[in-house]
């Protein structure tokens, strides 16, 4: 099977139905006069607009700067995340010392903080990456850190009877070990790089598809507002979706989660024909 | 050695006196709960001992002495299931050699269990007694000079278990290494053993050590037969089931 039937065989299509039934409701709503809104937009012209966008390269442009700042923060905060939870992970030491002050800071809200970036750093880039950065490392350090817990104790016994490097240790046995649970934290980093990125463009950095959003509302341009409200949506979508193809590229991955799934092959074939979780 | 501390320590082990010899086979029988385990981790340098001497060639063990390699019975998290075969053999060579010599080194290992052919298979893809054989074959590969085995063969089914145990003893007799062999199943431990250990407890202690002057190559059928396997079973049936019933 190639790639392209492969592709259209993951399409949902029961889904894709229902999706299009309200999006024709909306519609006809609008038309007969059920639905009466000053400023909600028909389908048709978010779609006209959404067009209109693309081809004037404002669409693009703040896709891009978007798409940026949620990789480059996403990236950092992975680096951060996974580095610190992997070294609370290993040394009862640190975790005893850095315990309190994860769970105090764990739970603030990213967004408490945008004054303080703003203070900072000003309407900048540097303030949209802290508020993107600060919020998404917590989801991948706590999974690295819980992923390292639950590695099986056999497993460091295996390391220490071959006598290997405290190197080799790290990075052939735990962190393959603990990839399944790091690839949950990171997709739970994306969505919130993604989240963060939107509202500190609408606040902190006058750039992106969030600044975008706020222009169109002061404009009063409901329906360019939905069309980039709808591109959020595809680049988180897309997004999420070229995390899951990385990470079942990757060859340890795989094999965990074929691992995994043969005890109970009803679920494997389960999972195959469902709609791609994203 | 003791395990816990305060006002209740849990003593495993007490008054263990064991010497082992080089190329020696030494067997350690015992039911469960005598601190076998503890013991064998305690050889391996895996478990520090809380009191007395544990010397590996002079020197004292308090981390795996380079040549000690221990073979764990549960090989399901004992290797890398992300691993291929050939993967889990050379995990540990890889950081001293590379290329022709890894790969050949592994190989070789992987030969003398007989799984060469299944070198680009994942664990999950073999039986248990194969994956147990990719176990013995990454221990095989460090070239030790001793193998300790914590009852490799107690999640086998038997016909499995008896083709290992003839493969443990042709490696044995073609390469020079010791084998430290725990087990609770009598049989195993003397169609194994140049001598057998019997462990009691708890706390565990050595109760009783028998020779097994019966000749190699051995036997699945004829060695089981002989009279002196026999007399040598009964010998240590009686010796760990005495105590057993005595107590109240």
């Amino acid at each position: 099977m190639n790639m392209f039937q492969r592709y259209i065989n993951g399409i949902n299509i029961s889904g894709v139905v229902v999706l299009g039934c309200m999006l024709g409701l909306w519609e006809t709503s609008m038309h007969v006069g059920w639905l009466d809104l000053d400023y909600l937009p028909l389908p048709s012209n978010i779609a006209m607009a959404f067009w209109t966008l693309c081809m004037s390269g404002e669409m693009f442009t703040n896709t891009i700067h978007t798409l940026r700042s949620v990789l480059i923060g996403w990236g950092v905060a992975t680096v951060i995340g996974l580095s610190c939870g992997l070294a609370v992970g290993l040394s009862s030491t640190l975790r005893r010392f850095s315990w309190a002050t994860i769970e105090v800071l764990r739970p603030l809200p990213g967004i408490a903080f945008l004054p303080v970036a703003i203070m900072l750093f000003n309407f900048s880039i540097e303030t949209e990456l802290a508020i993107i950065i600060y919020p998404t490392v917590w989801p991948i350090l706590v999974a690295a850190m819980t992923g390292v817990s639950v590695v099986h104790a056999r497993l460091f016994d295996v390391s220490k009877t071959l006598r290997l490097s405290r190197y080799k240790t790290i990075f052939s046995v735990i962190l393959p070990a603990i990839t399944p649970a790091l690839m949950t934290g990171c997709r739970v980093g994306f969505s919130i790089a993604l989240i963060m990125a939107v509202i500190a463009e609408m606040l902190g950095n006058p750039m992106g598809l969030g600044h975008a959003i706020i222009n169109a509302q002061l404009s009063m341009q409901s329906e360019n507002m939905f069309a980039y409200v709808l591109m959020i949506g595809v680049l988180g979508i897309m997004l999420n979706a070229s995390l899951m193809a990385t990470v079942q590229s990757l060859p340890f991955s795989k094999s965990a989660t074929m691992q995994s799934a043969k005890p109970a092959q009803s679920n494997s074939n389960r999972l195959s024909k469902g709609p791609s979780h994203a | 050695m003791v395990f816990g501390s305060g006002e209740d320590p849990h003593v495993i082990l007490q008054n263990i006196n064991l010497d082992v010899k080089t190329h020696e086979f030494l067997t350690i029988v015992g039911g469960s709960g005598v601190g076998k385990t503890s013991l064998l981790r305690m050889l391996g340098g895996l478990t520090p001992a809380s009191s007395g001497t544990l010397t590996f060639r002079g020197h004292s063990v308090n981390a795996p002495p380079h040549g000690v390699v221990v073979v764990f019975q549960d090989y399901v998290h004992a290797l890398l299931q992300w691993r291929t075969v050939l993967g889990n053999v050379t995990l540990s060579l890889e950081s001293k050699l590379s290329g022709h010599e890894l790969r050949d080194r592994a190989m070789q290992a992987l030969q003398m269990v007989g799984l060469e052919n299944s070198a680009n298979k994942f664990p999950w893809q073999l039986s248990g007694g194969m994956q147990q054989r990719v176990q013995i074959a990454r221990a095989l590969a460090q070239q030790p000079s001793v193998l300790l085995m914590d009852e490799p063969f107690g999640a086998l089914d038997a016909m499995t278990k008896a083709v290992l145990q003839d493969e443990l003893l042709r490696i044995h007799s073609t390469t020079d290494t010791t084998f430290v062999f725990i087990t609770h199943d009598i049989e195993e431990a003397v169609y194994l053993g140049d001598r057998v250990a019997i462990l009691d407890g708890p706390p565990g202690h050595i109760k009783h050590i028998v020779q097994v002057p019966i000749a190699r190559p051995r036997n699945q059928i004829q060695t089981r037969q002989e009279q002196a396997f026999l007399r040598i079973r009964h010998e240590l049936h009686d010796a760990i089931f005495s105590n057993t019933n005595a107590q109240p």
